[in-house]
Order: C-alpha cells, then structure tokens, then sequence
C-alpha cells in the first residue's frame, strides 16, 4: 500500500484493489499510518484521497543521512590507524 | 513484507576493508587506549569517559570537534563476540531529536577476508510500534524511492 502511494496519490479504493484484505482492515491500517504522520487524507465530496507525509518519514531520512557519513567518516578514520599501527610495528 | 523490510527503512549499514587481521580490527574497538587514537569523523577527537567491556556494562565517550564542540555518546554492550561481533546501544546526548529517546542499535562484524579484515556495521533506529506495524504493511521499494519522492518535493 504505501509503495503505491509513492507512485501518488490514491484513493482507498484503488489502494484496497490489489490487496486480499478486506476494506475494513484498510481503513485500520490507514488510521495506524495517519496517526504515525506516514500519510496524510483529504476529503473530495465522498471519495477520500490520500497520499504519502513527509513528515512521518523526515526524521528517519535525516537520522539516516547523519549516521552513514558518521560512520563512514569512522571507518575511515579506522583504517588511517590500522596503517599508522602497522607501519610502527615494521 | 516481512519485517526484514521494515528494518531496511531505519538502518544504516557501512563497511570497509583493512589489510590487518581482525584481532587488531577488533582490538581497535574494543581497547579504550586505542579507541581514543582513531574513533570519530576526521577533525574530531575522541575521550573514553567510561568503559565497562562486559554484556550488559556501559560506554560513554565525549567527542570534541576541531572548533571545540563537545557531544557525548552512551549506551551498554549487547553482545561482545572476540574478533567475530560486537553490539551495543547508542544514545546520542546531545541529539536526542534524531533518537527521540528511543534506543538505537549498533553491531559491529568482523570478518577475515582476503588475507585482511572486513568491518561491517548496523546501525538501527528501532522504529516505534506504530510506525513498525505502519511499516510491515505493504513496504518492499523502501529508502531509495522514497528519497527520491522527498527530494522533488523539496526542489519545488
């Protein structure tokens, strides 16, 4: 469900299509993810839309984004003092 | 869309390769006279304030930037495997907006590869249950697309 709403936006109805599940267990997912900010919906007369938050998935990019350079910047300092240790012992 | 694909979301996985033997690779990680020569991006240093290297013991460094920031970092050893593993949790003192005061998982693997060593390491964001349970519904495309979608959205 949430990899087609990164194709856009969609109504629970074309969200429900591909899926086994009843429409009833639908909309409880959809509360779990509008609760956690993961999506977001709004109302056009009957239908409603929804589409992706980003502000659910922000703080996972950010965090992601400052801990790989973290860690790589780390691993490469590792191997300066792998070298550096090694060159000593010889 | 097991739960495999709900960790790829909040993890962060890196790895190198070093022409010495894991027990020095290990020993780097795990000696705080030798953490204190190398841990830390470049233009930082690293004190190791408390270390306690038993499952369950706790770590606290302090890291000082070249302009002389400070943060320090926490956490207690998971699992500590000689020249195989070695895991713990991370606190970020002074970030815990990224944290959020949850627990964050790091392990460390060590392998012996090509007459040298291989470091790989997880780092993972344990997500809240709403958001797990959020997320083993229908995931599989994961990090890369949605980057993708979040960073169109900012050029707008």
């Amino acid at each position: 469900m949430l990899d087609r709403l990164l194709d856009g936006p969609a109504t629970v109805s074309q969200l429900g299509a591909n899926h086994s599940i009843s429409p009833g267990a639908i909309s409880q997912h959809l509360r779990v993810l509008e609760q956690a900010a993961m999506i977001r919906r709004t109302l056009n007369g009957r239908q409603h839309h929804i589409e992706l938050d980003e502000r659910g998935f922000k703080p996972v990019l950010t965090w992601a984004e400052k801990y790989g350079a973290f860690w790589g910047a780390n691993l490469e300092s590792l191997g300066e003092f792998l070298m550096r240790e090694k060159s000593d012992e010889q | 869309m097991s739960s495999d694909d709900a960790s790829d979301v909040d993890e962060v996985k890196v790895s190198a390769w070093y022409a010495v033997g894991v027990r020095q690779a290990f020993s780097a990680w795990t000696d705080p006279g030798e953490i204190e020569k190398w841990f830390g991006p470049k233009g930082f240093r690293a004190e190791v304030l408390e270390m306690d290297f038993r499952i369950g013991g706790r770590w606290r460094f302090k890291m000082i930037s070249q302009s002389g920031d400070v943060s320090h970092h926490r956490g207690r050893y998971l699992a500590i495997e000689p020249e195989k593993l070695l895991s713990f949790t991370w606190e970020s003192e002074e970030d815990s907006d990224l944290t959020e005061g949850r627990e964050t998982h790091v392990s460390v693997h060590f392998y012996a590869e090509s007459g040298g060593s291989r470091v790989t390491l997880v780092h993972e964001r344990l997500p809240t249950p709403q958001a797990k349970q959020a997320l083993e519904f229908g995931w599989s495309s994961g990090m890369p697309k949605l980057r993708r979608l979040l960073e169109g959205k900012r050029d707008d």
